[in-house]
């Protein structure tokens, strides 16, 4: 056990940090409050993202043959830990880099990896994950849309809902049933669809913040190549497997390291308003320290037992669901502590910030759901549903 | 970075398990501690990580065993004098009118140190120690005494001491970890620790000794929720194992949650002890105190309350971890107190980020 960067790793950080001190616009709000909308312009992303490819730093883990660098995990973990510290803004292809990619490169085809993966790497193609369905967001394996076979192409029609970054995105990964016949899980395929084609329409839709960072899918009749599937017809369901694995496994780090910095800001903020002095609010400072402590630390043992086995330890099933709540208690003690209606930038901010976590225990699997997953899997208890 | 164990410590660790297993390991404490010594469970060169893998199996079959004062509060003074931890040793500090935690001997580091028990210059000490851990058992006695420039550390042998340490007994919390009272009426001393270097030994026993318990606590914890899920397996009702209710299966899913991070903070501050000293590894041991002593209790009521009726028998065994699991809960401080001294941490002092290299 040796929790410090090998001399490798500490170069690769200090190369990391000192690209991203140049790299990443400094731009401030009212009293040290983050500045709204800094990385709200798609524009500004777009060209932050060519700026990560062209350093290297987009597909860190990817394979070389397909424009990755090869690295291991813990590159990745430095660079999601480093670009947080810095308050730089994700790839715009997020969801391409961290879920789709991975996907195509463990599933698809090779022809799917020569076209798509480079592409998703410069932020050229932007993809989201249409998955969920007005009566299938826990139960995926109820997915309805349909993706029906006419000669060699595929007629998809239905409807999907809370796609992330529908609004901005050109290509989806979709979940579809190819055989209505077949029940639950078997008979879905998965789909790499354009939603430039003809029959898509896009319809954003307003979240609790009023802000619009999903939206719906309707698909009317739209034609699909054959070989847009991903694996076989019918292996959907494994497919989608993968790639929430990788929802999972890549989004622990990105998610601690952005606790750390709302960690950081919520002392700013106790500090801004004269707050860093109340006992009780020390005693909750000191208590979501631990949490993201308990969280950063259980992070890096799954990353050492992946670096050894090859798999995420049963630790990394917890982490979301622990990071969740410490991320909406944390937001909610500092509503509390900008309640005073001093309008200084921090109050909008953490209202915003408030509201939004809520999603937090719902997104990417529901809390009850990721308990299920442990009790059932890890824990070895009697399935409940 | 690597937070694996290394394959010696999964077998060091699996090798105390084993022998905590056995039930020549609840027998006698002589033949014991004699186990205990020829396993190296006292070795100088032990890490404080192998340390925490020992505290958290004897944590795990709730062992009675005088290890923890003896290597953890004992241990560094007697180190720091050049002696090797050998026999059942403790460390006194507590008193009834002066400070009363480690924490608080530490903060008004003055001569005194508010203390009321004292050194003469033979060498004699005088003076009344309160809730000394294992002070029945421990034959050597490390006291802190006020001497003329500040606190000292001093070595007493207790088996010398009339009368005899009394022990709270079994009206403590845990009646395996007793703490007593040792009154000291002039009795000799050998010089451990002069007062000059005691402040620094004194917060090295305290890293340590909560580093260890920290760990512990999640061998408390670890074993309790084991029960609940063993229980929740195979107890039915209403036709099916009662783990296939959410009521029941969600709670031990919540504190899975909570007994992982615990862990990995145990482990962590245990590293940190010996890695990084200084602030670093103050934060991380009161981080890992808090989250272990917190995820001890949790996983006793959680499995108190998965057990039913049972659960609140005496003849369920789950009420001895539950009494650790309070005696750590309360043990030189509380975890308000542990918070307070993360928050002046983390907001009084010049930077309230670790270094980012970690
Ligand atoms: C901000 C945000 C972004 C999202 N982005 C995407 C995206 O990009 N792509 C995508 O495909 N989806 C996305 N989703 C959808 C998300 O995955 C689903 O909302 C989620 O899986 C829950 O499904 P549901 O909303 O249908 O709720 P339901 O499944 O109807 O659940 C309703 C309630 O019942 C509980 N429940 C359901 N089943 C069980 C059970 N077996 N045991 C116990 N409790 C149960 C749930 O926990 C929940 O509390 C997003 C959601 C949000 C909020």
């Amino acid at each position: 056990m040796d929790l410090r960067d090998s001399a490798e790793e500490a170069a690769f950080r200090a190369g990391l940090r000192d690209w991203l001190a140049r790299s990443v616009p400094v731009t401030t709000g009212t009293a040290g409050a983050p500045a709204r909308g800094r990385w709200d312009d798609v524009d500004a992303v777009r060209s932050f993202s060519a700026a990560l490819h062209e350093a290297g730093y987009a597909g860190l883990t990817w394979p070389v043959e397909y424009g990755g660098r090869g690295l291991s995990p813990v590159h990745q973990a430095i660079y999601l830990e480093e670009s947080a510290r810095a308050e730089a803004g994700e790839h715009i292809g997020v969801i391409g880099l961290g879920m789709v990619g991975p996907t195509v490169i463990a599933c698809g085809s090779p022809a799917q990896r020569a076209w798509y993966l480079p592409r998703i790497l410069t932020g050229e193609i932007i993809f989201c994950q249409g998955f969920s369905e007005p009566e299938a967001g826990s139960d995926l394996s109820a997915v309805r849309t349909l993706a029906r076979r006419d000669g060699d192409e595929l007629v998809v029609t239905g409807r999907k809902v809370w796609s992330s970054y529908a609004h901005l995105a050109d290509h989806c990964l979709l979940l579809a049933r190819t055989d209505p016949d077949a029940t639950r899980h078997r008979g879905l395929s998965c789909l790499l669809v354009d939603l430039r084609t003809p029959g898509v329409t896009v319809r954003p839709i307003r979240q609790m913040t009023g802000e619009a960072e999903f939206a719906e899918i309707e698909f009317d009749e739209v034609r699909v190549p054959l070989d847009a599937v991903v694996g076989e017809i019918g292996d959907g369901w494994r497919v989608a497997m993968t790639t929430l694995a990788h929802e999972r496994g890549t989004f622990g780090f990105t998610l601690t390291a952005r606790l750390e910095v709302a960690f950081r800001r919520l002392v700013a903020t106790a500090r801004a308003r004269g707050r860093d002095t109340d006992p009780l609010v020390r005693d909750q400072i000191a208590a979501r320290y631990v949490e993201l402590e308990g969280l950063r630390w259980t992070n890096r043992r799954a990353l050492a037992e992946l670096r050894r086995t090859g798999t995420p330890g049963p630790e990394t099933s917890v982490v979301k669901l622990r990071w969740s709540q410490a991320h909406q208690r944390l937001t909610a003690l500092a509503v509390l502590l900008t309640a005073d209606g001093r309008p200084d930038g921090w109050d909008r901010y953490w209202r915003r910030e408030m509201l939004r976590s809520r999603a937090n225990t719902i997104e990417g699997g529901t809390s009850q759901v990721l308990r299920n997953v442990i009790a059932e899997r890890v824990l070895g208890l009697p399935r409940s549903y | 970075m690597d937070f694996a164990l290394t394959g010696e410590q999964e077998t060091w660790r699996d090798t105390a398990a084993k022998y905590l297993a056995d039930e020549r390991a609840a027998g006698d404490s002589d033949r014991t501690w004699a186990d205990v010594t020829g396993l190296g469970w006292l070795d100088s060169e032990l890490g404080t990580v192998e340390l925490a893998l020992l505290a958290e199996q004897l944590g795990h079959a709730r062992s009675p065993l005088p290890w923890w004062s003896t290597i953890g509060l004992a241990g560094p003074a007697l180190r720091a004098a050049g002696r090797e931890p050998r026999r059942p040793a403790t460390l006194a500090w507590a008193e009834e009118a002066g400070p009363g935690t480690l924490a608080a001997l530490l903060a008004p580091h003055r001569p005194g140190g508010g203390m009321s028990c004292t050194v003469a210059a033979d060498g004699t000490v005088r003076g009344r120690k309160v809730a000394v851990p294992h002070a029945a058992e421990a034959v050597d006695l490390v006291v802190a005494v006020a001497g003329p420039d500040g606190v000292e550390l001093r070595l007493v042998d207790a088996s010398a001491l009339r009368p005899a340490p009394t022990d709270a007994g079994p009206a403590g919390l845990d009646p395996t970890r007793p703490a007593g009272t040792v009154e000291l009426s002039g009795v000799a001393s050998t010089p451990l620790v002069a007062a000059d270097a005691s402040g620094d030994v004194l917060a090295a026993i305290r890293r340590r000794t909560l580093a260890l318990l920290a760990a512990e606590a999640v061998g408390v914890a670890t074993r309790a929720l084991a029960w609940a899920v063993g229980y929740a397996t195979t107890r039915t009702q209403f036709g099916r194992p009662i783990g296939a209710n959410q009521a029941v299966a969600h709670p031990l899913a919540d504190l899975y949650g909570q007994v992982e991070t615990a862990r990995s903070l145990a482990y962590r501050a245990a590293w940190s002890v010996d890695a990084e000293p200084g602030p670093v590894a103050d934060r991380a041991v009161a981080a890992a105190a808090v989250a272990g002593r917190e995820a001890a209790t949790a996983a006793c009521e959680t499995a108190i309350q998965t057990y039913g009726g049972s659960g609140f028998t005496w003849e369920q065994p789950l009420h001895h971890w539950y009494r650790r699991a309070w005696w750590l809960a309360t043990f030189d401080g509380t975890v308000a107190d542990l918070r307070a001294e993360l928050a002046a941490s983390l907001l009084d002092g010049a930077s309230g980020q670790d270094a980012p290299g970690r």
